[in-house]
């Protein structure tokens, strides 16, 4: 990790004193899931659901192939830390050690500029919240995923766990069990949210778990844009964050979900995100990845209505000793649906990234249209890259097309910019940012701005 | 199955029909400029479920390996192509390129296709490439509005896809 973009560059990196109300003991028990669900008063079938979800999580194996997540220790860490004693929807009711980190990351200002709503997690729970007036009125439902469960207990038992159930995989499994804050958006029939909600998600304690659970419907002919951002201090050992994502996209519906993933090289991210598409709705994924120590998160769309679209931009940026194992899946299981992945991905130092994907395409889903195409740069000497696209064809009345490329930075590229009196440091980073421009053009403009400052640091040093 | 290994300024092009319903091909870019080109050919028909896979190793600088696979697929069959091209540490200036194309037909299917990288060395070109689906709508459209009834621009299109995989293979033959 020495050689890992400097610790001091990482301006999230810092931590905070633990002033919390509740921590519960390290490791995972049924008493731990048992100690979760009362302390949040839940209704019985989401206990039994929980005690269900540790029994498969208990019988999973870890998955065979991706990232190495041999040293990840379960017993080391810390499922749940109750910050706050409740929620706040004012910055200055918050504990001065919670409301500096805000500050820090700049979230009260970004607020008041630019969403029409804002979750703040602090470990396990969301400590802060706020919407605009309009918009509840206009009967859009914003707020964190445990009030959701006590006030719209229906609408939650009826979605929740049915796009990604806890059997999916071992850290949705997890999840399921320990699940506890994350985001719940309905927006009704017809209604345009036309400026984006936004959560952002802070790990402090050392050893943290942190399992939210985010359960977005939009009904028909809606639109959502979500915005969710993390960061964490830097710790000698490790964090793990799994998440649990599900959205559903009812006929004629838009959603975008975009993600700046800036957790310090200490977090394991091992995330499930999954959106149900029905006819004529579209579903955009903008996936950023730039921080944590292992991710492994492949958003995907499941079309199952017709002339459902689904899209997926994905940008990964691995440092010294991180490995972004991202990508995306497209399932296309009606006809006349369509589907686009675009990766770029960029490694740099020892950093490594792996492009993996999977396009399938099922017997009658007619007139489908998919396009892949993945671009991965190599920086340096000890950098690797990898891409494992996957596709699968049962009908013959398609156009599948996949595209991936693998290059270093051009000698006469560089040479160019330096005849012109750039550093080699300044030419190399603007030609990575031009690079991955086709993603940072689609994200929202201050993620945009620091996401450029940080290309630029992690160039530094690295080149030359 | 058996590793194919190629030393310094070595070239091979290996042609690969798959006729049985498996192949596997390992190859091994151990010297310097060494070169591989595969070039395969699928034609799936009835029931048929074929499988290639191919495995190339660049461990050397200046290697090269090209891979081509074709496949036309009709009726019931099925066939799965794995790729894999690895090039490793200090394989400097290293060309890799991967690419599969395949038409479908009838109830044909593309069981798994994934034409796989895994690079760690920085200076090399690599790439690839894959598309399945159906004969182009508009060239057909074009052959037809020339007169051509829609079997034939078929049969038409499906030799130029076929073809050029074909001479070469024929080419490499004759060479024997």
């Amino acid at each position: 990790m020495a050689d890992a973009i400097p610790v001091n560059d990482y301006k999230y990196g810092f931590s905070k004193p633990e002033n919390y109300v509740f921590k519960a003991k390290r490791g995972l028990d049924r008493s731990v899931v048992e100690q979760i669900s009362s302390m949040k008063s839940e209704p019985d079938w989401m206990r039994v659901l929980r005690i269900k979800a540790l029994e498969i999580f208990g019988k999973k194996k870890m998955p065979a192939w991706g990232a190495d997540l041999t040293s990840i220790n379960f017993d080391n860490i810390f499922y749940y830390i109750k910050p706050t004693d409740n929620q706040k929807s004012d910055w200055r009711d918050l504990p001065k050690e919670i409301k500096d980190t805000y500050d820090a990351i700049g979230i009260p200002e970004a607020e008041r500029n630019l969403l029409a709503g804002v979750t703040a997690q602090y470990e396990s729970e969301a400590v802060y919240h706020s919407f605009q007036k309009k918009w509840e009125e206009m009967g859009v439902i914003f707020c964190d995923m445990d009030t959701a469960l006590a006030k719209y207990p229906d609408i939650v038992k009826s979605y929740f766990g049915k796009s990604i159930p806890a059997a999916d995989n071992k850290f949705a499994a997890l999840n399921s069990a320990v699940w506890s804050g994350g985001s719940f958006i309905y927006v009704p029939k017809g209604v345009k949210v036309d400026i984006p909600l936004q959560a952002y998600f802070r790990i402090n304690a050392a050893n943290m778990g942190q399992f939210e659970r985010t359960l977005i419907i939009v009904d028909e002919g809606a639109y959502v844009h979500y915005v969710e951002g993390c960061t964490a201090p830097v710790y000698s050992t490790d964090s793990l964050h799994a998440a649990v994502v599900e959205i559903f996209v009812k006929k004629g519906a838009r959603c975008r979900y975009t993600t700046i993933q800036n957790w310090s090289n200490n977090v394991y991210n091992l995330v499930t995100k999954r959106a149900f598409v029905s006819e004529d709705g579209v579903m955009e994924w903008v996936d950023g990845n730039l921080g944590s120590k292992i991710t492994m998160k492949y958003p995907s769309c499941y079309l199952v209505g017709r002339g459902a679209r689904g899209e997926i931009l994905s940008l990964a940026l691995a440092g010294s000793g991180q490995h972004q194992d991202a990508g995306g899946k497209l399932m296309f299981l009606a006809p006349d649906t369509s589907g686009e992945i675009i990766s770029k991905s960029v490694s740099v130092g020892t950093g490594r990234t792996s492009y993996r994907g999977l396009v399938k395409i099922i017997k009658n889903a007619e007139r489908v249209k998919c396009n892949v195409r993945c671009d991965a740069l190599i920086i340096d000497e000890e950098s690797r890259s990898d891409t494992y696209p996957t596709m699968e064809v049962a009908e013959d009345n398609v156009q599948i097309g996949h595209e991936a490329s693998v290059s270093r930075i051009g000698e006469e590229q560089l040479f160019y910019l330096m005849s012109r009196g750039l550093s080699e440091a300044d030419a190399t980073s603007l030609i990575v940012n031009g690079f991955i421009e086709p993603i940072v053009k689609e994200l929202p403009l201050e993620y945009a701005v620091e996401l450029n400052r940080l290309i630029n640091m992690s160039m530094e040093g690295s080149v030359g | 199955m058996k590793l194919i290994v190629l030393k310094k300024g070595e070239k091979k092009v290996i042609p690969a029909l798959l006729e049985d319903s498996q192949k596997r091909i390992d190859v091994d870019l151990v010297g310097d400029g060494a070169e591989v080109e595969i070039v395969g050919l699928v034609l799936g028909k009835d029931a048929d479920d074929k499988a290639m896979e191919v495995f190339i190793t660049h461990s050397a600088p200046r290697t090269k390996s090209k891979v081509n696979v074709r496949a036309v697929l009709r009726n019931k069959s099925t066939f799965a192509f794995r790729g894999n091209v690895k090039i490793e540490k200090g394989a400097k200036g290293a060309d890799a390129y991967l690419r599969s194309d395949v038409l479908l037909f009838d109830e044909a299917k593309m069981g798994d296709d994934t034409p796989a990288l895994e690079i760690l060395e920085r200076d090399v070109k690599a790439g690839h490439a894959a598309t399945v689906g159906k004969v182009d709508e508009q060239m057909l459209f074009y052959l037809m509005s020339r007169g051509l009834a829609r079997k034939q621009a078929e049969k038409l299109l499906i030799e130029g896809f076929v073809n050029p995989i074909r001479d070469k293979m024929k080419e490499l033959n004759g060479q024997d």
